[in-house]
C-alpha cells in the first residue's frame, strides 16, 4: 500500500471518531449541577481532530511524494528498520495476536482455568515463534509449565489475588 | 532534628529493618523491571502482609519498593523498549534507541545515577523543606493545575519527530480514549455506550500496558528472529566517565526539581513528573533534534524526574496526611491500619514515623544505587533469553498484571485492545509518545478547567488575573511558539 | 448491544440453578471473595480488611479482599450482584452504593442485592475553613440561604458520591443557594478546605480528626443522633433544632438470590465479630463508631435511606 491510500484510510478513520465522538458528546443531556456540559471537552476535541486531520489530508495530497518522505525522514528510518525489515511476518503478528484473544477469552469464560490455559498460551506462543522440532516442543513445555507455575505461585500464595 | 534524623537512620540500619528495606528495594527493581507488574501493584499486594509487623518494619518494606519499583521500570524501557511501569514511560524514548544503537550499558548507567540523583534532591526537600513547601502546594487550586498541565499539553507539539500533525493526531486520539467514562464535574455516564463495564473508563495502566509492552511484544514475534539484531550487553563496556555526569548537572538539577515540585501536587503522579521534565530539557537543550535518537540528556530528565516525584509525594503525606500519589494512599493506609494516624499531627504525635520515612529512602536510594549498578551483569545473562520464550511469558505476565490492576477481565481486554491499536499506529507510522501525553493529562487538565470556571462562576478571566495562573499559561504560550522560531534560526 | 440481556438471562439461570443447588450444611466449605467496589487504600478498604481479619476466625475460612473500583463503586456493585448466589462472593460498600444506583450509573441496584450485616458507622462532620465566621450551624444556614449577603459559598463535594448527598442532606433543612465544588473524595475535599478553595464540606470523622485537632480546619456541627466520643465540644444538629441524621454506614450484601440459611449464618458471625471487644476497639480507636444492625432492621433503615436518596438525586442532580 503506498503512503498515499495508507494516510488516506487514516485520515478516514480519525474522521469517522470524531463524529463518533461528537454525536455522543451531544447525547448527554444537561446536568443540573454545572452550566458547562459535560459534552464540551469532547466536542472541542473531536472538532480538534477533525481539523487537524483535514489539514493532515491536504498536505499529504499536495506534497510531492519524495518531499514528505524527507519531510518525515527522521521518524521513517527507525521504523523501516524496525517493523519492515527482512523476515518481518506479519502472519506471526496476526498468530500470535489471535492467540492472545484467545487466551483472554478462555479467562473471561471460565473455560479452562487461569493455570492451564497460561499454560497452553504459553507454551503455543512458543512454538508459534520458534522451528518445529521435537526439542522444541520439549523446551516449551517446560518453560511454560515452569513460568506459569512460579507467577501462579507469586500471585495466589505470596500475595492473595484470585485469578480468573 | 538532625539528632533525631541521625537516631533513626541508626534504627533502621539495624539489622532487621535493613533486611526489610533490603527485601523491598530489590523486590521493587525486579516488580518494576517486568513489563506488566508495578509498583502500585505490588505496594497494594504487600500491605495485607504487614498486618502484625512493627510499623517501622512495614515503611521500611513499603518504601523500599516504592523506590525500587521507580527504578526498576529503567530496565525494561533500555532493554526491551517496553517500559517497565509508567513513570519510566519517557524513559523509553531515548534510552531504547541508545540501546539499540549498541550502547545500553551506557543508557542504564545514565539513568541509574540519574534516578539516585533525584532521589537525593528530592529527599534534601523532603526533610528541610517539607512545611513551607506543603504549604506552598495548598495554595495550588484547580487554576493553577490547569494552567500547569496545559503547559505539558502544549509541549506535546514539540515532541513531533516529523510530521507535528501527526503527532497532533495521535495527541487528539489519545484524548479521546480519555473520555469515557463516569464525568468527574456532573457524575453523568460519558461515551459509555450503553455498556456498564465503560462507567470506569479505560483503565489507565491497562491502556499503556497494551500501547507499550503489548504491542512492542506482538511485533517482536513478527521479528524473523534468526536475523533481528538483538540488544546486547557487553559488560565490558567502560563505565561512564563522571565528566559525562558532570555535563549534565544543569539537566540533572533541573529534571529533579521538577520531579520534585510534580511529586508535591496531589493526584498528579510520577508519570506526568518524568512527561514535564523532558519535554523542558528538550526545549531547553541546544540540540533538540537528538532527543528521541537516544540522547543523554533525555534519559536523564526522565529518570532523574520520576525518582524526585517519590520524595516530593512524600511531602503533603507526612505534612497533612494527603496521599501524593497512589502508592502514597497504600502507605496512609498502612499507617491508618497499624493505628498511626497521618495527618498535620503526625510529625507531633508521631516523630519516630515520620524520622522513619525520611531515613528509608535515603537508605533505600543508596541500596538502589548499589544493587542496579552492580546487577547490570545479571541482566545481561537475563536478556540473553532468547525472545522466542521472552515473548509469550512477558505476554502472560502483562495478563496478569493488567487484571490485578483492578481485578476485572473487561482491564485485559483493554489492554488487548490497545495492544493491537498500537500495532496500527506503527504501520500508520503514528508517534505513540503524544497519544500517552494527551491521555493522560487530558483528564487532568478537564476536571481542574471546569472546577476552577465552577469556582470562578463561570468567568474565564479569573485565569489571567490570577498571578500564578497567568505566568504559567504565559510559559506555555511561549513555548509553543519557541520552536518555531528556532526552525527560522539555522544552529 | 444485544449482549447484555443475553448476559443477564445467562447469569439468572446460572444463579436460579445455584440457588437451588446451594445447601447451607457445609456452608462455608471454601474461601469466600469480597469485592470492595473501591481502590486499595482508601476508607472502605481498610475497614473491610478489619473486619475480614475477625470475621475470618468466626466463619472458619479464609476471606479474599478483592478490590475493583471505579464507576463510583458501580462496577465492582454489580459484579457482586451479578455472581453466583451461593455465598461466595459478598460486597462491602457503604453509602456510595445507594447514591450511584439512585444515579442510576449502578443499573444493579438495592433490589439486586440483599443486605448481611451494617458493621460500623462514620459520622459525619461539617467542617469550615479556619477563621472562618461561621462557628455554629445557624451562621452557616444564613450563609447557605437563598437571599445571603456576599458570594456564595463554596462547598467541596465529589459529585454522585457520598459526600456529596450529605451536604445536600444537610441543606436539605433550607431553600439553599450554594456553588458545589467537585474537589472529589475526602483527602481531597480537606485539602481544597485547608487550602482555602472551599468554605465548607461534609466529612466523617475518622478522615478529618486530624486536621481538626490541629486547628486547620474547624467543625460546626454533626449530624448523628449523640456526640462523637472524639469530638466532645462538636454539637450535633438536633441540638441546633434541625434534624438531621446521615451517616457512612459499612454494610455487606450477598446477591439478591442468596438463601435465607446462607445470610443468617453470615450475620451471626457477624454479629459475634463486631460485638468482640478488641474488634469494637479497633474501631474506636479510628474513629469509627459501631453500629451493628441486621436483618429487617437493617432492611427498613436501608430502604429509608435510600427513598431519601432518591428524594435528593431526583430534586438537585438528575433532574425529573
Amino acid at each position: 500500500m503506498n503512503t498515499r491510500s495508507r494516510e488516506g484510510l487514516l485520515a478516514l478513520a480519525c474522521l469517522l471518531i470524531a463524529a463518533l465522538v461528537y454525536w455522543s458528546a451531544d447525547q448527554i443531556p444537561v446536568s443540573l449541577m454545572a452550566k458547562i456540559s459535560a459534552g464540551l471537552v469532547p466536542k472541542m476535541i473531536a472538532v480538534s481532530l477533525a481539523l487537524v486531520t483535514c489539514l493532515h489530508l491536504i498536505m499529504t495530497f499536495k506534497s510531492v511524494p519524495e518531499a514528505e518522505d524527507e519531510d518525515s525522514q527522521g521518524a521513517m528510518k527507525m521504523d523501516v528498520t524496525e517493523s519492515e525489515s527482512e523476515g518481518f511476518s506479519v502472519w506471526r503478528v496476526l498468530f500470535s495476536s489471535m492467540l492472545l484473544g484467545l487466551f483472554i477469552l478462555c479467562l473471561e469464560q471460565g473455560w479452562l482455568g487461569f493455570w492451564l490455559s497460561a499454560c497452553l498460551f504459553t507454551a503455543l506462543g512458543i512454538v508459534l515463534l520458534s522451528e518445529i522440532s521435537v526439542r522444541s516442543l520439549v523446551l516449551a513445555t517446560m518453560i511454560s509449565l515452569l513460568s506459569v507455575s512460579l507467577t501462579v505461585l507469586l500471585f495466589t500464595r505470596v500475595f492473595t489475588v484470585i485469578l480468573p | 532534628m538532625i539528632s533525631e534524623l541521625s537516631a533513626s537512620f541508626g534504627l533502621m540500619l539495624g539489622l532487621e529493618p535493613f533486611l526489610y528495606i533490603l527485601i523491598g528495594t530489590v523486590s521493587g527493581i525486579v516488580i518494576g523491571a517486568i513489563p506488566g507488574l508495578n509498583g502500585a501493584m505490588l505496594v497494594a499486594l504487600t500491605l495485607p502482609l504487614t498486618y502484625g509487623w512493627d510499623p517501622l518494619h512495614a515503611i521500611a518494606i513499603l518504601v523500599g519498593q516504592y523506590v525500587g519499583s521507580i527504578s526498576g521500570g529503567l530496565v525494561s524501557a533500555t532493554l526491551l523498549n517496553i517500559p517497565g511501569s509508567p513513570s519510566s514511560m519517557m524513559t523509553t524514548l531515548d534510552a531504547a534507541p541508545m540501546a539499540r544503537k549498541g550502547r545500553p550499558l551506557r543508557a542504564l548507567q545514565l539513568g541509574i545515577i540519574a534516578s539516585f540523583v533525584g532521589g537525593v534532591v528530592s529527599w534534601v526537600a523532603l526533610v528541610f523543606l517539607s512545611p513551607p513547601l506543603a504549604k506552598i502546594a495548598l495554595k495550588f487550586g484547580p487554576h493553577e493545575y490547569f494552567a500547569l498541565v496545559l503547559a505539558a499539553l502544549m509541549l506535546i507539539s514539540s515532541l513531533s519527530e516529523g510530521s507535528m500533525l501527526k503527532a497532533l493526531i495521535s495527541a487528539c486520539i489519545g484524548m479521546i480514549v480519555a473520555l469515557p467514562g463516569l464525568d468527574t464535574i456532573t457524575a453523568q455516564p460519558r461515551m459509555t455506550f450503553g455498556f456498564s463495564q465503560m462507567m470506569a473508563g479505560f483503565n489507565l495502566l491497562a491502556v499503556l500496558l497494551g500501547i507499550f509492552a503489548v504491542t512492542q511484544l506482538l511485533s517482536d514475534a513478527g521479528r524473523d528472529l534468526r536475523k533481528a539484531e538483538r540488544v546486547r550487553l557487553d559488560v565490558k563496556e567502560s563505565f561512564i566517565s563522571l565528566a559525562d555526569v558532570a555535563r549534565q548537572g544543569v539537566n540533572l538539577l533541573r529534571s529533579s526539581l521538577i520531579g520534585t515540585w510534580i511529586g508535591i501536587l496531589p493526584g498528579v503522579g510520577g508519570s506526568v513528573g518524568s512527561i514535564v521534565s523532558y519535554v523542558t530539557a528538550k526545549n531547553m537543550s541546544r540540540k533538540p533534534e537528538e532527543f528521541g535518537q537516544g540522547c543523554d540528556e533525555g534519559v536523564v530528565a526522565s529518570e532523574a524526574a520520576n525518582n524526585a516525584t517519590v520524595g516530593g509525594a512524600l511531602i503533603p503525606m507526612i505534612t497533612m496526611g494527603i496521599p501524593g500519589s497512589i502508592i502514597d494512599v497504600i502507605l496512609i493506609a498502612a499507617l491508618t491500619l497499624h493505628n498511626i494516624r497521618p495527618g498535620p499531627l503526625l510529625f507531633q504525635n508521631n516523630a519516630e514515623i515520620v524520622y522513619g520515612f525520611m531515613s528509608t529512602m535515603m537508605i533505600a536510594n543508596i541500596l538502589m544505587l548499589v544493587v542496579m549498578l552492580f546487577g547490570i551483569r545479571l541482566l545481561a545473562k537475563l536478556i540473553d533469553v532468547p525472545s522466542k520464550y521472552l515473548v509469550p511469558v512477558l505476554l502472560v505476565l502483562c495478563v496478569v498484571g493488567a487484571f490485578a490492576v483492578n481485578n476485572r477481565v473487561f482491564d485485559v481486554w483493554v489492554m488487548f485492545a490497545f495492544g493491537v491499536l498500537g500495532l496500527f499506529f506503527r504501520w500508520l507510522k503514528l508517534p505513540v509518545a503524544p497519544f500517552v501525553i494527551g491521555f493522560i493529562l487530558t483528564p487532568i487538565a478537564e476536571t481542574n478547567f471546569r472546577t476552577a470556571l465552577i469556582l470562578s462562576r463561570n468567568d474565564l478571566l479569573d485565569f489571567l488575573t490570577r498571578p500564578v495562573t497567568a505566568v504559567l499559561l504565559a510559559v506555555s504560550v511561549v513555548v509553543l511558539f519557541l520552536p518555531l522560531f528556532r526552525k527560522r534560526r539555522p544552529a | 448491544m444485544f449482549r447484555k440481556p443475553l448476559m443477564a438471562a445467562l447469569t439468572a439461570s446460572l444463579m436460579l440453578f445455584n440457588a437451588s443447588a446451594v445447601s447451607a450444611a457445609d456452608y462455608p466449605s471454601k474461601p469466600i471473595k469480597v469485592i470492595v467496589p473501591n481502590g486499595a487504600g482508601g476508607s472502605t478498604d481498610i475497614v473491610s480488611r478489619l473486619v475480614a481479619q475477625a470475621y475470618t476466625s468466626e466463619l472458619g475460612t479464609e476471606l479474599a479482599i478483592v478490590n475493583m473500583g471505579g464507576g463510583g463503586t458501580s462496577i465492582g456493585a454489580m459484579e457482586a450482584a451479578g455472581s453466583n448466589a451461593d455465598g461466595y462472593t459478598l460486597l462491602s460498600t457503604h453509602e456510595a452504593f445507594l447514591t450511584s444506583s439512585a444515579l442510576g450509573v449502578n443499573t444493579m441496584g438495592p433490589s439486586s442485592v440483599r443486605p448481611i450485616a451494617q458493621v460500623a458507622k462514620e459520622v459525619i462532620v461539617l467542617a469550615v475553613q479556619k477563621g472562618s465566621d461561621m462557628t455554629s450551624l445557624d451562621d452557616f444556614y444564613a450563609a447557605a440561604k437563598k437571599g445571603h449577603t456576599g458570594d456564595s459559598l463554596n462547598i467541596g463535594i465529589s459529585p454522585g458520591a457520598a459526600n456529596h448527598f450529605f451536604s445536600l442532606s444537610v441543606l436539605s433543612a433550607i431553600d439553599h443557594d450554594v456553588t458545589f465544588v467537585p474537589t472529589g473524595g475526602g483527602a481531597s475535599t480537606l485539602k481544597a478546605l485547608m487550602g482555602g478553595t472551599i468554605n465548607a464540606g461534609t466529612f466523617a470523622v475518622s478522615e478529618s480528626i486530624e486536621a481538626i485537632r490541629s486547628g486547620d480546619v474547624v467543625p460546626v456541627a454533626l449530624f448523628n443522633d449523640e456526640r462523637h466520643p472524639d469530638l466532645p465540644d462538636t454539637p450535633t444538629a438536633s441540638e441546633s433544632g434541625y434534624d438531621i441524621n446521615v451517616g457512612l454506614h459499612y454494610v455487606w450484601y450477598a446477591p439478591v438470590e442468596t438463601p435465607d440459611d446462607v445470610v443468617s449464618i453470615l450475620a451471626e458471625a457477624m454479629t459475634r465479630t463486631v460485638s468482640d471487644d478488641a474488634f469494637e476497639k479497633s474501631l474506636v480507636e479510628r474513629s469509627i463508631t459501631p453500629a451493628m444492625m441486621t436483618g429487617s432492621e437493617l432492611e427498613e433503615a436501608l430502604g429509608s435511606r435510600y427513598a431519601q436518596v432518591e428524594e435528593l438525586a431526583i430534586k438537585y442532580v438528575v433532574g425529573q
